[in-house]
This record gives C-alpha cells, sequence and structure tokens, in this order.
C-alpha cells in the first residue's frame, strides 16, 4: 500500500502538485488499485501474452 | 400527431420526409423546450439558437425543392462538447478549455452534419469525461429528468439527460470506462459502445486513447441504427480506425431473437443491488420467453478487468493532463485532479502488466464468443444513486462499484449496448448492456431491437 508521506514524495518528485486535500483521495484510489492487482496472482503465466500496445498500422506501411 | 419533443427520428423522418412537419417548426420547438427547461436539468454548455435554425431552413429548402437526403434529415441532435465543432467553443466540460474553439470539426459529427442532422447545441458532461455522475462545478450539473435530484451518471450525462427530457432527437457520446451505457442506463435511454476503431476519434478530446469511443445515444434502437449507419467508417485521420466493410445496420432490424444464444457471467449476477438483481433476473425470463437460449458461462479472466481499467484509464489520462496538472492544477476539480494524478503514481510495470491483462482478457471473450452470440449482464451494478453533497468521494465510489461491469468492454474494443431493464422501487431506470463479439453491432441492434418492441420502462417492481 502507498501510503500519504510516499505519496506526498513522488507527487513531489514529479513536480505535481501536492494538495493535502487530494492526497486521502489520490491514497483510496492507490489502495483500490493495489487491491484489484491481486487477481492477476492467479495468472502466472501472464508473461506469456504480449502486452497490447498501441499499433499505428499506418505507420509500418 | 404525438408530442414530437419525444418522437425518435424514426417516427420524425417520414414527417419530415412528407412535408407534414417542418424541420424549421421542430427545430424551434426543440429549442424553446431548451429554453423552458435547461436552467434547471443542465444539459447543454452551449445552446446554438441561430446556427441551428440556420441549419433547420436549408434542411427545410432542400425539402421543398424534393431534395431529401436521407433518415436523419431535419432531424434535431446535440453533440457532447467533447467533440470538436468548428467555429464553436469545444470545452471538454473543462474549465481548462471554456473559451477553446477548434479550426476543425469531429469527423463523426461531420458525417452526421452531412446526413442532414440540426446541431442544437453542445451537451455538458462530467468534466473532461472522467466521472460517472455528471456532477460539473464550471458549467452546472446535470440532473436526471426522471428526477432531478439524482444523478444522470456520465460522463455523457447532458446527453442522456437531454434525450431523457426531450430535449433532443438524437445525441453523441464517449465511452472510455462506461460513458456512454452508464448514463443511458440512469436515464432510461439507448446508448451503443461500437467496436474500437469503427467510429472515427478524429476530433475528439482523448481521455485515455487505447479506451476511447466515439458512438451513438438516442431513444430506440432503430435511432441507433440510422446513426451508426452515418458515423462508422475508415477515417485515415484516426489512427485506430478500422477499414471494414460497414453493414447496412438499419436492414433486418426486426429479426428477432429466436435461438440467439446468450451467455451470462457469473460475476454479472455478484455484488448487484438487490433492485437490479430483482429486474436483471426478471429480464433473463423474458429473453428466454422470447426464444432466446440462456447459457451461464465463467470468465475468470475479467476478475482483473478493475486492475486493467483503473491503471490504463489514469495512466493514459495522467500522460495527457501531465504538463496542466503541474501548470495549472487548481483548474482542476478535485475527483478529477486525484484521478489523474493517481495515474502518475502507477509505475511502467503496472501499466504493461495491465496490458497483458487486457489481451488474456480479450482472448477469453473472443473464446466465450464461440459458444455464445451475446454476453449479458448489467450495465451497472446499482441503481441510480442521488446526488450527495460529498460529490467528490461520490464518483470515486461509483467508478469503483461499476469499473469491473463496464470496463470490461472497453479493455478488449468488443461492442456494448446498453438498453433500459425497467424501473426500480423508486422509479428511476436500470440498465442491461449486451456485448458481442467485435463488429457484430448488426446483430446487438438485433437483438436490442426486440427487446425493446416490450416496453421495458412500463416494468417496475
Amino acid at each position: 500500500m502507498k501510503d500519504v508521506t510516499y505519496i506526498k514524495q513522488e507527487l513531489f518528485l514529479q513536480g505535481l502538485p501536492v494538495c493535502e486535500a487530494d492526497l486521502p483521495y489520490i491514497h483510496n484510489i492507490m489502495n483500490t488499485i493495489n487491491l484489484a492487482q491481486t487477481a492477476l496472482i492467479s495468472y502466472c503465466d501472464l508473461n506469456s501474452v504480449v502486452p497490447i500496445t498501441v499499433v499505428d498500422k499506418e505507420l509500418i506501411r | 400527431m404525438n408530442d414530437i419533443s419525444f418522437l425518435t427520428a424514426a417516427e420524425l423522418a417520414p414527417l419530415i420526409k412528407t412535408k407534414q412537419l417542418s424541420p424549421v417548426e421542430l427545430t424551434k420547438h426543440m429549442l424553446s423546450r431548451v429554453d423552458h427547461l435547461d436552467s434547471t436539468l443542465h444539459t447543454y454548455i452551449t445552446p446554438l439558437h441561430e446556427s441551428a435554425l440556420k441549419q433547420a431552413r436549408e434542411a427545410e429548402d432542400l425539402i421543398m425543392q424534393d431534395r431529401y437526403i436521407g433518415p436523419l434529415h431535419g432531424i434535431p441532435i446535440g453533440i457532447k462538447d467533447n467533440f470538436y465543432t468548428k467555429g464553436i467553443r469545444t470545452t471538454d466540460g473543462s474549465k481548462l478549455f471554456a473559451d477553446f474553439i477548434p479550426n476543425d470539426t469531429a469527423a463523426a459529427v461531420q458525417k452526421l452534419s452531412a446526413a442532414g442532422t440540426i446541431m442544437l447545441g453542445k451537451l455538458n458532461m462530467h468534466e473532461l469525461a472522467a466521472g460517472l455522475t455528471g456532477t460539473n462545478p464550471f458549467f452546472g450539473t446535470t440532473r436526471n429528468p426522471w428526477n432531478i435530484h439524482y444523478m444522470p451518471g456520465g460522463s455523457s450525462g447532458g446527453s442522456a439527460a437531454a434525450l431523457a427530457a426531450g430535449l433532443t432527437t438524437l445525441a453523441t457520446g464517449t465511452d472510455t470506462f462506461g460513458s456512454i451505457r452508464l448514463p443511458a442506463a440512469m436515464c432510461g435511454v439507448y446508448g451503443l459502445k461500437p467496436t474500437y476503431g469503427l467510429v472515427s476519434k478524429y476530433g475528439v478530446f482523448p481521455s485515455a486513447w487505447s479506451l476511447d469511443h466515439a458512438g451513438p445515444m438516442a431513444r430506440s434502437v432503430s435511432d441507433l441504427a440510422f446513426m451508426l449507419h452515418y458515423m462508422a467508417g475508415y477515417d485515415s485521420n484516426d489512427p485506430a480506425s478500422l477499414k471494414v466493410q460497414i453493414p447496412d445496420y438499419t436492414e433486418d432490424l426486426n429479426k428477432g431473437i429466436r435461438g440467439i444464444k446468450i451467455g451470462i457471467p457469473a460475476c454479472y449476477f455478484e455484488r448487484l443491488d438487490s433492485d437490479v438483481e430483482k429486474l436483471f433476473n426478471h429480464a433473463i425470463a423474458i429473453l428466454r420467453s422470447l426464444g432466446a437460449e440462456i447459457i451461464d458461462i465463467v470468465i475468470p479472466e475479467l476478475s482483473m478487468s478493475t486492475f486493467s481499467g483503473y491503471v490504463t484509464v489514469t495512466s493514459e489520462a495522467s500522460a495527457f493532463h501531465y504538463e496542466m496538472l503541474k501548470t495549472r492544477s487548481e483548474e482542476y476539480s478535485t475527483d478529477i485532479r486525484a484521478f489523474f494524478l493517481s495515474g502518475a503514481l502507477t509505475n511502467s510495470p503496472q501499466y504493461i502488466r495491465a496490458q497483458q491483462a487486457r489481451r488474456k482478457t480479450a482472448m477469453a471473450m473472443k473464446k466465450a464468443f464461440n459458444d455464445v452470440d451475446i454476453i449479458l449482464g448489467p450495465t451497472i451494478p446499482i441503481t441510480t444513486p442521488a446526488f450527495h453533497e460529498k460529490w467528490v468521494e461520490q464518483n470515486l465510489e461509483v467508478i469503483r462499484r461499476c469499473l469491473p461491469f463496464i470496463s470490461p468492454a472497453n479493455l478488449t474494443g468488443i461492442p456494448s449496448l446498453s438498453v433500459p431493464m425497467g424501473l426500480c422501487s423508486r422509479g428511476l431506470p436500470v440498465g442491461m448492456q449486451l456485448m458481442g463479439n467485435h463488429l457484430s453491432e448488426k446483430r446487438l441492434l438485433q437483438v436490442g431491437n426486440a427487446w425493446q418492441s416490450i416496453k421495458p420502462l412500463s416494468i417496475r417492481i
């Protein structure tokens, strides 16, 4: 879980705004993402899957 | 003649074609309703009285010269305010773009205009198309016409509410994580998120490039078919645009659903509000009685959709807004700023793993479509909430509850049609979504049309 101190530090290092009022919401969203990530544990073969990437067919003609 | 405010395009078209109804008369009628009702509903950001009447007069001139151009000739339409319109303010529902006037018009809008539609105005939306409640502190929060104390959904909340209130006949929408389907469900109208790349996104503000879709919204399935007929097609200005043959979506709409195989993943029965569960079970029974074969299916990979959805949306949106977040952060409302900043905190491996999970989910869905024609579920698991004074928390909570239901179609690029399923015990609409394999819009519309024939908004629990 990413705690509030880490969130503040990370935003600051990227030059992004650190607004105290935003932090609980960001913390909440990051927690939701981290919890949701546990669903991937069941798929140990995930690295055999090529990620979907933006393939612009116009560029490879 | 019934109240023309609520007639569908399919009902209006013959009246216009046979000169029983003038496009000018129709446009004036709709604009006067906007003047009368929109100070409460806030469905439009920029109504376009003058240009709409000019377009209507031009449409009428053509008809008087017996030069009728098709079923959308003279039909009023509202355009969501994230579609560029040349010379007309296009805000993306945001203070950041409050004065932005594009030099070009979105491809989809160009096509609908060429089909003869009359643009009544630019429709309200959740700020930056990044929320699901329809709150907008800058341009006014859109209200649900079924009960103004309840949310219309978002981000295409203005589109759905304007349709439900008879303030337009047709509307455009965009859908990155449910933004066509969720407000359609909450307002009791029809919305289609097409296959990724079927409708050009040229001239549409990006939210998350790999998930963004543009599509039609209307009060009937046949109107969606008319709109998609004109909106779909290859566009060299959109790198994601598909080069495929476009079928006639309006043909065979009454084919019915006898023999259609409908699969319902087990996860679409989980964590439903009790009214949604009751209406969904009722809908399944009706579909069975109409001749569909209902099959229980399991797609475990759908469990990864929440992770993939959150990471992809927040990361891509955060990339688009990265510099503006640094320099103009106070011009975002709190819910959107927090959502986008979260994307700056997810890491590259998480983003790539989300894209691996997406492919795995898409492959699993493809496999499911070997056995069924349609995958069915409630559009969202909740009934429409009343507005809460803590609207930031409320938006983030609605996203959290609804993302597992609405994001799979965006993540995999499959088409999904939201149709009304009935009214909950508080009298507000509830929706269900029909998902099909890539480019199966024609079949989805046929099934949706059969469903519409049972008059779902007359069902109340």
